[in-house]
């Protein structure tokens, strides 16, 4: 160690001060500390680290990384100060650097304890088993007495692949457990948990390996595991995949006596048991999700269908009769007088409680658990089931007595909004809302006419309905985010924030407490509400919110690596690493980054971020060529029009709302000084940075992460054919073939192909005249008509009348879907291709169908 | 109709989003984490046939050592949509059902508001939880929250169960003199301090690291 490393004993006491005042957190003594220490001794690199990292804790980054890289320069042979370096880098999320600076820490002083420890949780949030195992296995040569290091090396071994030597580390720690106790302090309860869930962990690696010894290592921990739950389902599967179909059909029925009667997995393992199912069939019966069972997710033969028929009417109606789960998979079994009778007395008992679930899960029945949207209703109508639950239903609701009745025609008007039949659902509706006497029983009711209302068209009038169910039931949060939901699609922002702040903490600011709690929900919402009002800087501040919210469940992971080695609980662990592997695989971020994406292809579309005044969307027009500046120029006058529009209503809301919000204003005040400065409210700084590069950024992350989502593959061609270079043609053609792997009948994946043509150097008429013939069948929906009329202007394949027309004679029949909002797209591309006369027809038609629909 | 199973991590940002659509108490996505990751068979989900969440339980292990052993409701919801088909009542038997097996608690514990009519009688009539204590201000707003157990038989000696009975007894006499005396006008000027226990209850370490000190440094300063 050079001279001036050394301290005199006055300050070395003082050094330990130091240390003591970091690990309390008592950071003014800790700088205090220091800057004595550096008086005497100015070039103490371990200080001046020590003084860096307290800064860090502090809030000061910068000042503090400038000590940090000072004292490492003047000691570079000091663990402590490439600890410290690795620390700081740790808080700045840098694990990469940080795990760096950890092994060089420990090249100098290899059996640091500390350090291991940390760096072992450095590798297992970079996913690094392998150096995570090597990490553990030192830590376990230290200190084989710690029954914790055996857990944690046992876990190393499992993540690296080497599941003898994990078994063989749990035995270990198993052995060690005699005396009921894991560490000094812990009661034997918590030993008997950690015996358990140790045991169930080792079972568990044994099942995965498939090794012979899974079923008799599950017998002989029987006593000791306490999660019957999971040792039932095991025993189960095993016995299963092993084909012994009766100790298979035992064990579920086990489960079912537990209490277990509504698990749907449970009753597909029972139906795989009773059916003696091996191989795929099993493979694909185990991994059932929802309500699917055999009995109404896989082609079954009439056998097999008989042999589920006995078990379920002799064996589990008997037990468990009052089971929906039994009395609903028995419905999809049986045929005839018998299906009849077991559907007419599942729904007598929900009409007579009233349970406002009843028509969905009905038509649920129908259509399979995949929803209602990919069949078409004609479809629905024709099915043999749909006309067996209408005969059941139109006879309750003629005989029924009191409620019962209203009950009945409530699923009748299900039955209609599934057809299409709007106008009938709501005069329906109607009757029952006359007939019902709670007004809080209502409320499902008026839920429903909004939502039907919404589906017309007429979004005002979905929030009016809402909005007075809402003041029914005050307490109710679920009416009141649905009314939020709605008015944001009404464009009534500040309305929706106002109505969702009743539910929130802070109520001078329920955007901030919103953002605090993730609600992504609300943010995606509010995010496209501002899209369609043409405030993309706004909007791209709520999509960029959700995905930050993404951010922080990935490192949320970090302070449960430790956790969960000492409470065992690695079953659970495990599987949430394999979440958080691909935690950005959920839909709502899925939706915040095509909003993210769409927000910055905006941008690209539109000159540049230069002109983005205001963070209101303003263009600046002098950048642009001339169709662009037309284009600019037409969207400006529209979006002032729109604001004022805006301005005058909110105006007219304030003013109604001004009597009430006295009342609620008080409670508000108090916590204002609290809020937070944002510097970018309005996502201007946001919108100015590289669109190209966030566009890519983010298209990255979603090939990486969802390959498998059709939103992918739109994105990623949508970004690439806006780019310029010798590998666009490929790009976009590569997008859109995976986007037509996915669906290839989606419209989206269709313009890509056409583009791919484009951007290879042809004109892509040729795509286009095919897709015309087909449009000319009259079986295309509005979406790809849409899109065709878009590429044949685009192309030139078509003049603008003529491409008009792919839209305007097909009609606005129902297709299934979110009909009102396609009638609405294919406007506004009537609008945009300048089909002046198009679009006058078009609204004529749609006028016909959709009487209370407003543009 | 739905499906009640033990929740999986996957399930836990649905959950999440359940909660924000039913009650006014909400967690952020690290205390799902928490619990899923402590008490894992303590986690119950109502799933429909589009794959939705449409209810759920969230419960833990109160595990301070001066307390007796006993389970805890953190939070119970089915959204209005899926109401009067039993989903809470079987989501709260599951996860009782594992308590007392696994985790072999004494009681579980809940607070309920006391304008929450519904809510109430499902506990005390469905669920036969009794009235424990009241709690003044305990929710943010500052409504009062009954506090209400329900005991696990199987894991009490009748001694306990006495013990548990006097206390509650001892609670309401408590509550009696106290109103008497004026002392809830007090408490009224306390409530704004009063914070839901639940969304603070952090229950892990922070994360901060202690720094390792090496051996001859940690001797001299001796």
């Amino acid at each position: 160690m050079s001279k001036n490393q050394e301290l005199a004993k006055r300050e070395r006491g003082m050094f330990s001060d130091l240390m003591r005042f970091y690990e309390t957190k008592q950071y003014k003594k800790g700088l205090k500390a220091a800057d004595t220490i550096l008086k005497k001794s100015p070039a103490h690199g371990e200080t001046l680290c020590m003084r860096g990292l307290i800064l860090n804790c502090m809030g000061k980054p910068d000042e503090a990384i400038e000590y940090v890289k000072k004292g490492l320069r003047e000691n570079m042979a000091s663990h402590v100060c490439w600890h410290v370096y690795g620390l700081v880098h740790r808080s700045n999320k840098n694990y990469p650097e940080a795990a760096k600076c950890y092994k060089q820490a420990l090249r100098i002083d290899p059996n640091n304890m500390q350090i291991l420890r940390d760096l072992s949780l450095l590798q297992i949030q970079l996913r690094d088993y392998k150096g995570f195992s090597e990490t553990r296995h030192t830590l376990m040569d230290n200190k084989p007495g710690a029954r914790f290091n055996w857990i944690a090396f046992a876990m190393g071994k499992h993540l690296s692949g080497d599941t003898g030597a994990a078994i063989a580390a749990i035995d270990t720690f198993l052995a060690q457990v005699t005396d009921k106790t894991i560490d000094a302090g812990d009661t034997a309860r918590e030993a008997d948990f950690a015996v358990s869930e140790m045991s169930m962990y080792k079972n568990q690696i044994l099942r995965e390996t498939k090794s012979e010894k899974a079923l008799p290592h599950l017998m002989e921990i029987k006593d000791v595991a306490l999660d019957t739950g999971s040792w039932l389902y095991s025993k189960g599967e095993i016995e299963l995949s092993t084909g012994d179909y009766p100790a298979a059909t035992e064990t579920f029925l086990t489960m079912l006596a537990r209490g277990m009667t509504e698990d749907y997995k449970v009753h597909a393992g029972y139906q795989c048991a009773v059916l003696g199912l091996g191989g795929d069939r099993l493979a694909a019966g185990l991994a059932l999700r929802g309500l699917n069972t055999l009995a109404n997710a896989t082609a079954l033969e009439a056998g097999e269908i008989e042999k589920l028929v006995d078990g379920y009417k002799n064996v589990l109606k008997p037990k468990y009769g009052r089971s929906y789960a039994v009395k609903r998979i028995l419905i999809t079994l049986l045929t005839g007088q018998e299906k009849e009778e077991a559907l007419s007395e599942y729904v007598k008992r929900s009409l007579e409680k009233g349970v406002p679930s009843l028509g969905s899960d009905l038509l649920s029945l129908v259509c399979g658990n995949d929803g209602i949207r990919i069949i078409s209703p004609k479809a629905v109508g024709e099915s043999s089931m749909y006309n067996l639950i209408d005969k059941v239903v139109s006879g309750f609701a003629a005989t029924m007595e009191g409620q019962g009745a209203i009950w009945a025609k409530y699923v009748k008007v299900q039955q209609l909004e599934v057809l299409g039949d709007y106008e009938a659902a709501l005069s329906l509706l109607e009757e029952c809302i006359e007939g019902v006497k709670d007004e809080k029983e209502c409320v499902d009711l008026r839920e429903r006419k909004g939502r039907i209302l919404k589906l017309m068209g007429d979004v005002a009038g979905a929030c009016e309905v809402l909005d007075k169910a809402r003041e029914v039931d005050l307490a109710d949060r679920y009416i009141n985010n649905k009314t939020t939901k709605y008015l944001l699609r009404a464009g009534r922002v500040e309305q929706a924030e106002k109505t969702i702040g009743l539910f929130t903490r802070h109520e001078a600011n329920a955007v901030n407490n919103l953002f605090e709690m993730q609600c992504s929900w609300f943010e995606l919402e509010y995010g496209r509400a501002m899209m369609r009002k043409g405030e993309v800087g706004k909007a791209l501040k709520k999509f960029v919110a959700v995905d930050q919210h993404f951010t922080d469940f990935a490192e949320d992971q970090f302070d449960f690596h430790n956790y969960c080695v000492r409470k065992t609980t690695l079953r659970s662990y495990i599987s949430i690493l394999k979440l958080e592997d691909h935690i950005w695989n959920h839909k709502f971020w899925i939706r915040a980054a095509v909003g993210i994406i769409e927000c910055y292809l905006w941008v690209l579309d539109n000159g540049g971020p230069g002109g983005v005044g205001g963070g209101e969307g303003e263009v600046d027009i002098s950048k642009l060529t001339g169709a662009a500046k037309k284009k600019a120029k037409q969207a400006e006058r529209k979006r002032k029009k729109k604001e004022e529009e805006e301005k005058a209503k909110l105006e007219a809301e304030k003013k109604k709302e001004e009597g009430e919000g006295k009342k609620n204003g008080e409670e508000g005040e108090g916590e204002k000084k609290e809020e937070k400065v944002d510097e970018d409210p309005d996502g201007k700084k946001l919108l100015a940075k590289d669109a190209a590069g966030e566009c890519k950024k983010y298209v990255d992350m979603m090939k990486l992460h969802c390959p498998h989502r059709i939103e992918t593959w739109i994105m990623a061609g949508e970004v690439a054919r806006r780019m310029e270079g010798p590998e666009v043609a490929k790009e976009v053609a590569e997008a859109a073939a995976r986007a037509k792997e996915i669906d290839g009948g989606d419209e989206r994946a269709w313009k890509l192909g056409v583009w791919g043509e484009i951007k290879s150097g042809g004109d892509g008429k040729k795509e286009v005249e095919e897709m015309v013939k087909v449009v000319g069948l009259g079986v295309t929906g509005i979406k790809m008509r849409t899109a065709v009329m878009e590429m044949a202007t685009e192309t030139g394949a078509l003049g603008k009348e003529e491409a008009g027309k792919l839209v305007v004679a097909g009609g606005a029949e129902s297709e299934g879907g979110h009909l009102w909002v396609n009638v609405v797209k294919a406007r506004e591309g009537l609008e945009k291709i300048g089909d002046e006369k198009g679009k006058g027809e078009w609204e004529a038609i749609c006028k016909e169908k959709f009487k209370r629909g407003v543009w | 109709m739905v499906c009640i199973r033990m929740a999986e991590v996957s399930d836990l940002i649905q959950m999440q989003t359940t909660n924000l659509w039913c009650l006014p108490e909400n967690y952020q996505m690290k205390y799902y984490f928490y619990h899923a990751l402590s008490w894992p068979q303590l986690l119950w989900v109502a799933e429909d046939h589009s794959g939705k969440i449409v209810g759920y339980v969230l419960a833990k292990m109160e595990e301070d050592d001066k307390e007796p052993r006993h389970g805890h409701i953190t939070s119970l919801a089915v959204l209005r949509t899926h109401r009067k088909r039993g989903v809470a009542t079987m989501l709260m038997r599951n996860t009782q059902r594992e308590m007392a097996k696994i985790f072999k608690a004494e009681y579980v514990s809940l607070h309920v508001r006391q304008s929450n009519a519904a809510a109430f009688h499902l506990y005390s009539q469905t669920l036969k939880y009794e009235i424990n204590d009241i709690e003044r201000g305990y929710y943010a707003d500052g409504e009062d929250a009954y506090d209400m157990r329900c005991v696990f038989e199987e894991n009490v000696s009748r001694e306990r169960r006495e013990e548990l009975t006097r206390e509650r007894e001892d609670n309401e006499r408590k509550r009696k003199e106290a109103d008497e005396k004026g002392e809830k006008a007090k408490k009224e000027g306390e409530k704004a301090t009063v914070v839901d226990v639940d969304e603070n209850d952090e229950g892990i370490e922070t994360g901060m690291e202690k720094l390792t000190v090496g051996d001859d440094q940690v001797q001299e300063s001796n």
